[in-house]
């Protein structure tokens, strides 16, 4: 009885406690609701034989037609592969880094220096993809870029790098790390200013060396940051980055094989087309997938650590 | 408490101010972003339901076009508007409104504009897409009967017509009336008389080509004799038209007929002999250096390499249209051509740069007004092709030929930056350094003295194939560019290319062509 009343007392203090706030997010809610909800009546559009003068009511239903062309050669499989295969190495990798990146900056003390090698680990990641894509052509070019250049020097024969698809996959990761490492650090790091000085002090007292204090310390308080970047990661991970796909390869047919994904794809074949209704079928196809990914990935973290996971 | 309410009141505040914010722009901003369209929609809202009284007829209809250039906006653009529009709001009761539109973007604009309920009225077909298609999805309206009710539209597009037609009903007319073409060699005339080089008078064999580029290659030229470019089709066209394509202009997916083929049978280009052929000559070249090497991933163009003097000479179209003059105009330089095929006029061609009318337009009969000029007053072409006289042009006496005002050169000329006209090309101007012989060979392009195909007018439906033509057009991209180029080993690769383009479905594709094909054949009888 007594319990109950309090509940309710206490319900009703949140109530009004949270009301402010939950008007303050009003806008934003609505914003989104327009921005992220209203659009998804859109998705029909991938079941339709869009035709323009008829608009999305009018225009023909087709069933899965629109979705055949992504699954009529093995280019599905190809660019599936490649996406996932690409994203998979690129979270685990990015988040390897970007705690090493990380604790690294945590630990240079002057406060310019640190400013500093912040300031330059963030810079590749505001350029853009074209403006990459011609400084990496400015290394991996056949007849001038400065790789073929020195071993043109050493009297060694020229690598045609955008003609042979070993490389690629290398050459795509480390872009995109070099790319994403300052920026994937920061979250990281903020988290890393937040614990407490104290632990560390205790551990030093009882004579932890630094390696044991990252590895004892650190590490445990970043992992609840960690899982929650790893399952934002993968929420995305059938998206690929279409700058780094497209533009560093410059969309060469003979690298196709290692370095097309779902993006690039259907940009390629709608480039030629411009089919609505392809396109949508790709994009749903897309984001079907990364929902069962996401659904799973957050039940497989519920079951390891309860309180991490997202719901 | 007062801390409380104060905080609610704060939050009330914000999100009015928010919500006030939103409210505002929107409905600001359809006015702010295109006065003369709204001024516009009201003016001709009125007219649909009363457009054949006589009232209608004497308003002014406000018509948008589409100019199609190279991302690059003409600025004196607005000046020849109104010029024009000088003419056309007393003579037809017709105001022009030019939209550019940037090449690029030409193939989906159309779609979202009509989707978006936006005005356009006078709409380019060709170049990116094709008039078929836009009929299929709904963005053009029918013209058949104002097209051959107007004697100006129906003399001016004589024998080339059929070949905008989908299901029987025209649906754009050729942007050019002499609508043949031919595939050429441009080649730098500077170049070929600093080091003596010996043209010939047609490449068409392996043997002249290695004549030619052999002789540049010895000549101490700071120069490759060729770029081959990315190898997409519109930039390699040394397969020529040995053949009709029969619609897909830029990837030959829906298969060919080769023109020396009298039983009308569709064959896949890419496992012909002819392919094997080109591209072996093309390996030849690269193996012997006579094309620049990195051309498929340097990022430039055939013209920009030409342009820069990278290279003697390019591959392009050559006809009666604008190319040459372009040419000439965006490298720069004096450039010399040497067919290397046959004219023909092919469906494809003729639409390449056609216009139609967007399914929104509201009133036909004025842009159809509007056509006629463009197909019967030279005055009248000359102005929308090359602008003011005086300001982007001065005439010689004697002469078609116009050349730059003093002070003025291609680069800082205020109009002309764009991919073409609709209209009768017969006797306008010629722009420098063409010359009046440019002007006379262009009636050796015109219907009758070129060769038309046997397949004119003949348009492939791929609704129940596009599925197939998605995937085959995938496979093509992976290949051919590098086979194009020479930067692979022809007798290697071709073999895996068509087994692919099997497994996509190209068989599919060319049974149903032919199929049509024959139907419409069996028709024409």
């Amino acid at each position: 009885m007594q319990g109950k009343s309090v509940g309710r007392k206490k319900s009703n203090w949140q109530y009004k406690k949270w009301a402010p706030i939950i008007l303050m997010g009003l806008p934003g809610l609505i914003y989104l609701i327009i921005n992220n909800y209203v659009p998804l009546y859109g998705l029909v559009i991938a079941f339709k034989n869009y035709n323009y003068s008829l608009g999305i009511t009018g225009s023909e239903w087709c069933g899965f037609k629109n979705f055949e062309y992504l699954f009529k050669t093995d280019a599905a499989w190809i660019i599936t592969r490649n996406t996932l295969a690409y994203n998979v190495a690129f979270i685990i990798l990015k988040i390897i880094l970007g705690i090493a990146v990380a604790i690294f900056l945590n630990e240079v003390r002057t406060k310019r220096s640190k400013k500093f090698y912040q300031t330059v680990i963030l810079l590749p990641y505001l350029m853009s993809m074209v403006v990459v894509s011609y400084l990496a052509y400015a290394f991996l070019g056949d007849r001038t870029g400065l790789i073929n250049s020195l071993l043109g020097a050493l009297g060694k024969p020229p690598v045609t790098f955008y003609m042979s698809k070993q490389y690629w996959p290398f050459i795509l990761t480390f872009v995109y790390l070099w790319r994403q490492v300052g920026y994937g650090s920061i979250l990281f790091l903020a988290t890393l200013v937040g614990i407490d000085d104290t632990y560390y002090e205790a551990a030093e007292l009882d004579g932890a060396s630094k390696w044991k204090q990252i590895r004892y310390v650190t590490l445990p308080l970043l992992k609840p940051t960690t899982i929650m970047v790893a399952t934002m990661s993968v929420g995305n991970i059938f998206r690929s980055d279409f700058g780094l796909f497209y533009q560093i390869p410059r969309n060469q047919g003979l690298l196709y094989s290692v370095t097309d994904t779902i993006d690039t794809y259907v940009f390629r074949a709608l480039l030629q087309d411009g089919n609505i209704g392809l396109s949508s079928a790709a994009a749903f196809y897309q984001s079907i997938v990364c929902f069962v990914t996401i659904i799973i990935f957050n039940y497989v973290i519920r079951k390891s650590s309860s309180e991490d996971a997202l719901f | 408490m007062k801390k409380k309410s104060l905080a609610i009141l704060l939050a009330l505040g914000m999100t009015a101010g928010l919500l006030g914010g939103c409210g505002d722009s929107g409905s600001s901003d359809p006015a702010g972003g295109n006065t003369v369209e709204a001024d516009n929609s009201e003016a001709s809202q009125g007219n649909p339901a009363d457009s054949d009284n006589s009232e209608a007829s004497g308003d002014v209809y406000h018509m948008v076009m589409e100019i199609v250039n190279y991302g690059f906006d003409d600025p004196d653009i607005k000046m020849v508007q109104d010029k024009i529009n000088e003419r056309t709001i007393p003579e037809i009761g017709v105001e022009v409104e030019f939209l550019t539109v940037p090449i690029g973007e030409m193939a989906t604009k159309l779609g979202l504009m009509i989707s978006g309920g936006e005005q356009m009225d006078l709409v380019c077909t060709g170049l990116t897409t094709y008039p078929a298609k836009l009929a299929a999805e709904g963005s053009l309206m029918p013209i058949t009967e104002y097209v051959e009710n107007s004697e100006i539209l129906t003399k001016a597009t004589e024998g080339v017509i059929d070949a905008c037609k989908y299901n029987g009903e025209i649906y754009a007319l050729p942007g050019v009336t002499a609508a043949g073409i031919e595939t050429a060699f441009y080649y730098d005339k500077e170049l070929a008389e600093q080091y003596n080089i010996q043209l010939p008078e047609k490449l068409e064999t392996a043997e002249d080509w290695e004549a030619l580029f052999s002789q540049v290659k010895e000549s101490g030229m700071d120069a490759y004799a060729i770029s081959l470019g990315d190898g997409c089709k519109a930039e390699a066209t040394s397969t020529g038209y040995a053949f009709d394509c029969l619609g897909d202009k830029s990837f030959f997916s829906y298969g060919v007929i080769m023109n020396d083929d009298t039983s009308d049978t569709i064959v896949d280009l890419y496992s012909s002999d002819l392919y094997m052929e080109k591209c072996k000559m093309h390996r030849d070249w690269f193996e012997k250096g006579y094309c620049v090497p990195d051309s498929i991933s340097n990022g430039y163009t055939t013209t920009d390499s030409l342009k820069q003097g990278m290279v003697f000479g390019i591959l392009n179209n050559h006809g009666s249209g604008m190319n040459e003059g372009n040419l000439n105009r965006t490298t720069g330089k004096t450039l010399g051509v040497i067919p290397t095929s046959d004219i023909v006029i092919q469906s494809a061609n003729v639409t390449a740069m056609s216009y139609g009318i967007s399914t929104t337009c509201k009133n036909p009969e004025k842009v159809i007004k509007f056509l006629e000029l463009l197909y019967s007053d030279v005055d009248f072409i000359n102005l929308m092709n090359f602008g003011i006289e005086g300001v982007h042009y001065v005439t010689t006496e004697g002469s078609n030929v116009i050349g730059y005002p003093e002070g003025v050169d291609p680069s800082s000329c205020g109009y002309g930056n764009f991919l073409g006209i609709p209209c009768d090309n017969m006797n306008i101007y010629v722009r420098e350094p063409l010359t009046d012989e440019f002007a006379e060979t262009i009636s050796k392009f015109a219907f009758g003295s070129a060769k038309a195909s046997k397949y004119l007018g003949y348009t492939f439906d791929t609704t129940n194939v596009s599925t197939e033509i998605s995937a085959v057009t995938a496979i093509i991209n992976k290949y051919a560019p590098a086979l194009e180029c020479g930067i692979v080993d022809p007798e290697e690769m071709i073999p895996e290319f068509t087994a692919e383009l099997k497994t996509a479905g190209i068989d599919k594709i060319i049974e149903e062509n032919q199929k049509q094909l024959n139907d419409w054949l069996a028709a024409q009888n």
